[in-house]
């Protein structure tokens, strides 16, 4: 294993619960994977649109960042992730377009390097089974809704992650810890994405259905592996309750954390008291914590 | 709805060139509905994903250019995922969205100004600095107290920073610029 994390603008602001409790499983598991330097930007959802060279160009640079290193890339943000596998694949094409894109970023850059989210790192390459060893406490009784948004598998030839309506990866770490993984149709639903800021009430439209669904189908609290997805759905829930006079309560984790929590991390290591809706009522009657 | 193709547009021509742009062969699509029916933001759309692509087919580029519906796209790959002829619709609405914004069309929605600030932000200090986008959005869109009230909520749970961080943001920049001299095809 030969990975250098690439955390992304998100976990740096808006999400350090991501970051932090992905730093505790690696620490805690003692994978050598450390952050990539003075790393920039992948251009996020904003350039795309407008600019397809410079939004192919912009995560070039964190593909050359890796490469010095002599490393593979490790993701836990999946619009980074597409980002970057959207730039290897234009380098990969040999057309107008990897040329266009070697001459913006000024340099050669190879294009042969793996980019892993970090559930594939978990589970294809540690493996389900060395980390059922490590568990120390069952989250039985928890009955989680995984839900993974559209980014990360879709389109499914370019992400290669998972089925892209009902990927399973998610569902066999949480069912690791214990915790029951109810059957739901939203799995891959979109939240809304970026529109949470310029229209914030189409993705209160469609978090509601999601929180909705998940409740229904018997969820207590959902598990997620975006960080925008998290935003919508954790930072936004007052809001969305609100909007439709309906409470639903259901904490948002990172899979991360709940990982955490079966290999008896401390709830602090694993940011759990920054999550805007409180697990640690439904922790606790659960006798989790 | 009744459709009436205006003679002068040129048939086929734009559906050829937004073709070559998405990489997709918008000609195979048979109207079965299945990306309209699944896509989440239909229901804001004037025009429905299998009705952008029909009118792809006709060369109608106006009705395409002009609708809300390439603004509202999330890009969330639904439709294309689904199409059973291998169309990627998605790929057609972000073509349109890209030949609009090149042509000057006057977005449909504030998505514009987020992406505006987000790649200002980006341009400057060669990551997000998520207050800057916030506030940058604000002021482009005219909606000056949108989302304030969750600034007190983020810094209480330490999850927005308030001072920047510069990295390496020369050579962002320089790439910025190339890639736009590029496109513009200077
Ligand atoms: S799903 Fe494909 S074939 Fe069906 S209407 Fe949409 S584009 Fe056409
Ligand atoms: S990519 Fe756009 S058109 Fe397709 S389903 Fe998603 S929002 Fe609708």
């Amino acid at each position: 294993m030969n990975y250098a994390y690439y955390p992304g603008c998100s976990l740096e602001s808006t999400s350090p619960d991501f970051h932090l409790s992905t730093q505790a499983l690696i620490d805690f598991l003692e994978l050598d994977i450390e952050e990539i330097p003075d790393w920039t930007c992948c251009g996020a959802s904003a350039i795309h649109p407008d600019n397809k060279l410079l939004s192919c160009s912009l995560p070039a640079l964190t593909l050359d960042a890796a490469n010095q290193e002599g490393k593979d890339i490790m993701v836990q943000c999946p619009s980074c992730y597409a980002h970057l596998k959207e730039a290897r694949h234009a380098l990969r094409r040999k057309d107008q377009l990897t040329e266009d894109v070697l001459e913006v970023v000024g340099k050669e850059v190879e294009s042969s390097l793996e980019i892993k989210h970090f559930s594939e790192i978990l589970v294809h390459e540690i493996g389900l089974e060395k980390l059922q060893e490590k568990r120390v406490k069952s989250l039985e009784g928890l009955k989680i809704a995984n839900y993974y948004g559209c980014v990360i598998v879709r389109p499914q030839k370019l992400m290669e992650y998972d089925d892209p309506e009902n990927p399973m990866l998610m569902d066999q770490l949480v069912s690791l810890t214990g915790a029951e993984s109810v059957d739901w149709p939203f799995k891959t639903k979109c939240c809304g994405a970026s529109n949470s800021i310029s229209r914030t009430d189409v993705v209160l439209d469609l978090t509601y259905e999601i929180l909705r669904l998940a409740k229904q189908n018997g969820a207590e609290a959902i598990s997620v592996l975006c960080p925008l997805c998290h935003i919508n759905l954790d930072l936004r829930q007052k809001a969305i309750e609100k909007r439709y006079h309906e409470k639903f309560n259901l904490p948002i984790f990172y899979y991360t954390q709940l990982l955490g929590l079966s290999f008896g991390l401390e709830p602090k290591e694993l940011a759990l008291d920054r999550l805007f809706v409180s697990p640690f009522p439904l922790l606790k009657s659960k006798g989790i914590l | 709805m009744q459709i009436n193709i205006n003679k002068d547009v040129n048939l086929l021509e734009f559906g050829e060139k937004l073709q070559e742009l998405a990489e997709t062969d918008v000609k195979k699509c048979y109207q079965c509905g299945k990306c309209t029916a699944g896509c989440p933001l239909n229901y804001l759309m004037d025009i429905s994903p299998s009705q952008v692509i029909r009118f792809c087919q006709l060369g109608m580029k106006e009705k395409v250019l002009n609708s809300r519906s390439i603004w509202y796209c999330v890009f969330c790959d639904t439709c294309s995922t689904r199409c059973p002829q291998g169309v990627d619709i998605k790929g057609v609405m972000d073509a349109s969205r890209r030949t609009a914004v090149r042509q000057k069309i006057k977005p449909k929605a504030d998505i514009r100004a987020l992406e505006k600030s987000f790649a200002g932000s980006i341009y400057s200090f060669g990551r997000v600095f998520e207050p800057g986008v916030v506030g940058g959005f604000n002021l482009r869109s005219g909606k000056l107290l949108h989302d304030v009230f969750l600034f007190p909520l983020l810094l209480l749970k330490r999850k927005i920073c308030l001072i920047p961080h510069w990295v390496r943001s020369s050579e962002v920049r320089g790439v910025f610029k190339r890639a736009r001299r590029k496109e513009r095809g200077l």
